[in-house]
């Protein structure tokens, strides 16, 4: 039995008054591709704020890799090993494309490492292989705000894998994608998931049948069930609290 | 952004730096030490550029740190003027002392009467108060409109406290008359020296990894923090950096101009470096020289004619460089730069955002 | 010294009014389109000199300049608006220096019409002299007592055209969230107006008000409008509450310091202990939170 990567025990977070997570329970096994959904303001976002460190957690535990990381600061978090990719394209389009990667990139963040540090072959090499598998090698001088929408979102996967994380998480990463493009991106996150725990979290329906594995249901706040492909589709709460009554194989 | 220069902004910057060096041969003593004032005043804007231009820190109190380091160098030098001539100090100590009902110079001012001491503890005592403001601000994400507003109390709290405790400092009329190096050639060049050194430097800093993530930071500093980044250590180290190059600037301009008050503390000196850097083109670096000789210089020379519409000509300029020009001077012929030559290489050129800031919503 | 004392805190009081006037204004600007004015020190000093010709060439006392300033500097606020700050929307750092310039403008141009002399201008006869402050002997002058009563006033006054009128609510909503309330088919734009307007014309009030107290020269604004700012700062956005929260605790300790010790040294004080307070209310005491 692989063993649980990342353990949320109990997690509440409250903000102006509102619950936005209740009394949530998740774990997430080492190597896993795990797939959240859940309707508009179940939470799925502030899930992910709270575990990189946005917000600090009202009450309740978040554990990774044994360490217990709810409530630190955003860069512990990060060097522990677990990155994000926004929801709406978060790229510095002023600087280009080669030089996006390099600030993913993980190691010298603190300023007098930063002062010194000098892009090595290495590290430009590595740059590289990730821009090919992304298809953006051609576009590597290129100031980042002359990307489309899709390539802004593939740029952002390719940061954050130059970091190298432990844990990914993603939050809705086929927004704004073509059919194409979402295609693509189904195939780059199996590929990733490969050698790293993925946790995506996501809204297209058909898309999630491409990659998921397992699911987990957010209602309100809290985990309402998990399971395969088929288990989900197939409970009766789900489609009602998602879709209404239709069933989620129906939803194109 | 992180251009090598290339060969012909090189061969400008040295046409540029032998003006200034020759300038002294054909244009007398007067302008000199004016040009010389005026490349204080561009090391000031360039340490704006510096926090501004590339970090996104707009602060409106930073001349509390080129003043600060002024008054550290004017006091020494009035301390040892002082004591060096009795002819017109007869007890040894400064006129505004005697007028304040001082006998003799208090003790904890005693070293200063060294400038090989005064010159130093100024720009260490101005790091410090940076860093200090920097670590209560920054830690705690305070930035954008809110830093603005507390830097530019701070600037006219600092101004008033200078003005109070006039015993020390001079109050009002501030420091004067003590032995300037004006009129003094190779002062100049040493002002020149330390300005091409401090542009250097800037552009080694902004052209390093370090320098890219201040820009990151500038542009969406929450993204930066998401990346492992700690925002607040980058901002207070820029900010210190910065505030030490204002301070070194300010005592080059308290030693060459002769004196010294209020006015080069307060939120006046401070938004003017902020425009000066506006016009020129922020993010540049080289748009703080720009931008500050441009408009110090047209003041020199329009205010001895137009004295009485000089400000208001100013106000109206700044307006519209900010409305019409948001990239400034330098930063608009860049940005023209690249888009023809992007359309010589085939490529459209795309929409290109201006400068951007953390706290820039998106327009509909 | 206890009745020195509380003879301070009442002074403070007016302190407190005369703040709340000079902030009233900026704080809904603020609140709504989150832009700063740089230019509020100066609206204040225009309705200071406005009460001053209002004096000097039609002989009408304050009474009739302090609706005059108003309409003045509402004009004034909606051509900058209209002319400025619509261009630079989304981009409050350089609206910010734009308003810079707009203070430039301002200050250069009311030198240029009426020199840099200072000038004076009379409270109405009405209000001279002090009473004497029920329950102790100490004088209170008439006029800081109108102040008082003027800042209940207009604070009244915004408080029912924010919550008791349709346009107010129109105002709430963009205030809490822009985007709905656009969708909704709220004119954001004329609120944006509006709104600016208002807050000017409460500037305008403000140098009315100060006019008798402080000698009216074209660069007297500045330290005001620093004032305002470290009133919003403190007392937090888009809450009225948070605007007279923060003038009132700034207006008390600033008048109390000050008499324990001097005017510097009271803001010096007080500056830091707004520091202090929002390294714990990043924004300010009573800030609403916006979705």
């Amino acid at each position: 039995m692989a063993s649980s990567i990342l353990a949320i025990r109990d997690l509440v977070n409250v903000a102006s008054g509102h619950t936005i997570i209740d009394h949530l329970d998740l774990e997430i096994d080492e190597g896993e591709l795990r797939v959240l959904v859940g309707p508009n303001g179940a939470g799925k976002t502030t899930l992910i704020d709270v575990i990189t460190g946005r917000f600090k957690p009202t009450s309740g535990h978040i554990v990774f890799r044994g360490r217990n990381i709810g409530g630190r600061p955003r860069h512990e978090i990060y060097a522990a090993g677990i990155s994000r990719k926004f929801q709406v394209p978060t790229v510095y389009e002023n600087l280009t494309v080669f030089e996006n990667m390099s600030i993913g990139l993980r190691g010298h963040r603190t300023v007098f490492s930063s002062l010194t540090y000098r892009v090595t072959p290495k590290a430009a090499a590595q740059i590289e292989e990730i821009l090919a598998r992304i298809n953006l090698l051609a576009r590597a001088g290129d100031e980042a705000h002359t990307l489309s929408h899709g390539e802004k979102q593939w740029l952002e996967i390719g940061m954050v894998l130059a970091s190298d994380p432990q844990l990914f998480l993603l939050d809705e990463p086929t927004t704004g994608m073509t059919r194409d493009e979402t295609n693509k991106t189904a195939e780059l996150i199996r590929d990733i998931a490969r050698r790293r725990t993925v946790m995506v979290v996501e809204h297209d329906m058909s898309f999630v049948r491409k990659i998921a594995n397992k699911i987990t249901v957010m209602h309100q706040g809290r985990k309402l069930t998990e399971g395969s492909v088929h288990q989900v589709e197939n409970h009766p709460r789900v489609a009602e609290v998602y879709l209404g009554r239709q069933k989620i194989s129906e939803a194109t | 952004m992180s251009i090598g220069l290339p060969r012909r902004y090189l061969a400008l910057a040295v046409a540029v730096i032998g003006v200034l060096f020759f300038f002294p041969f054909y244009a007398g003593d007067f302008r000199m030490n004016q040009l010389g004032l005026f490349l204080c005043f561009v090391m000031f804007a360039l340490s704006l550029d510096l926090i501004w231009g590339f970090t996104g820190i707009l602060s409106l109190g930073n001349a509390v740190y080129f003043g600060g380091g002024a008054y550290f160098v004017a006091l020494s030098l009035k301390l040892k003027y002082a004591a060096t001539n009795p002819a017109r100090y007869g007890s040894g100590i400064p006129d505004f002392m005697e007028w304040n009902g001082l006998t003799a110079v208090p003790t904890w001012m005693l070293p200063l009467e060294s400038i090989w001491f005064a010159a130093p503890a100024g720009v260490l005592a101005m790091g410090f108060l940076a860093f200090v403001f920097g670590f209560i601000t920054f830690k705690r994400h305070i930035y954008g409109v809110y830093c603005a507003v507390i830097t530019l109390a701070e600037s006219l709290i600092f101004e008033e406290l200078i003005i109070e405790k006039q015993a020390y400092t001079g109050g009002f009329n501030g420091i004067t008359d003590y032995g300037s190096y004006s009129s003094n050639t190779n002062f100049y060049w040493v002002i020149l020296a330390v300005t091409v050194l401090f542009f250097w430097l800037a552009r080694r800093i902004t052209t390093s990894h370090f320098g890219m993530i201040l820009q990151s930071i500038r542009e969406n500093e929450l993204r930066s923090e998401f990346f492992g980044f700690e925002v607040a250590n980058y901002k207070i180290f820029v900010f210190t950096v910065a505030a030490m190059m204002s301070a070194v600037a300010g005592g080059l301009y308290a030693a060459l101009n002769g004196i010294i008050s209020h006015q080069e503390i307060g939120p006046l000196l401070s938004v003017e470096g902020v425009i000066w850097v506006a016009v020129g083109g922020r993010g540049t670096l080289i748009g703080a020289f720009v931008g500050t000789i441009l408009i110090k210089g047209a003041e020199s020379l329009l205010s001895e004619q137009f004295a009485w519409m000089w400000g208001l000509l100013v106000g109206l300029i700044f307006i519209l460089v900010i409305v019409l020009m948001p990239d400034g001077i330098v930063g608009t012929l860049l940005r023209r730069a690249r888009r023809r030559r992007a359309i010589a290489a085939g490529r459209a050129p795309a929409y290109e955002p201006r400068a951007v800031s953390a706290e820039d919503t998106p327009t509909a | 010294m206890a009745e020195a004392l509380f003879a301070q805190f009442l002074t403070g009081f007016s302190i407190v009014a005369i703040l709340l006037i000079i902030s009233l204004g900026l704080a809904v600007i603020f609140g709504v389109m989150r832009v700063i004015n740089m230019a509020h020190g100066d609206f204040i000093m225009v309705g200071a000199y406005v009460a001053f010709v209002m004096q000097e060439y039609f002989k009408l006392n304050l009474f009739w300049g302090i609706p005059a300033a108003f309409f003045v500097l509402a004009a004034i606020g909606m051509t900058v608006e209209w002319g400025l700050i619509r261009q630079l929307y989304g981009r409050p750092l350089e609206t910010l220096l734009a308003t810079w310039g707009v203070s430039v403008v301002l200050q250069q141009g009311i030198r240029l019409i009426f020199g840099p002399e200072l000038r004076y201008v009379r409270a109405p006869q009405l209000l001279d002299g002090d009473f004497a402050v029920p329950g102790s002997n100490l004088p209170f002058p008439y006029f800081r007592m109108f102040i008082i009563v003027l800042a209940l006033g207009l604070l009244s006054l915004t408080y029912w055209i924010l919550y008791r009128t349709d346009l107010g609510m129109r105002v709430r909503a963009v205030n809490q969230n822009r985007p709905m309330a656009e969708v909704l088919g709220i004119d954001t734009r004329r609120v944006d107006r509006f709104v600016f307007a208002f807050g000017s014309g409460l500037a305008g009030v403000a140098g009315t008000i100060l006019a008798p107290i402080k000698t009216v020269s074209p660069g007297m604004g500045f330290p005001y409008a620093v004032d305002s700012y470290m009133v919003i700062v403190l007392g937090g956005v888009g809450r009225l509450v948070g605007t007279v929260a923060g003038a009132s605790v700034i207006g008390e300790a600033e008048t109390v310091l000050a008499f324990l010790y001097n005017n510097v040294i009271a803001k010096l004080l007080v500056f830091t202990l707004i520091v202090i307070v929002i390294r714990v209310f990043p924004q300010g005491l009573f800030t609403l939170q916006r979705r």
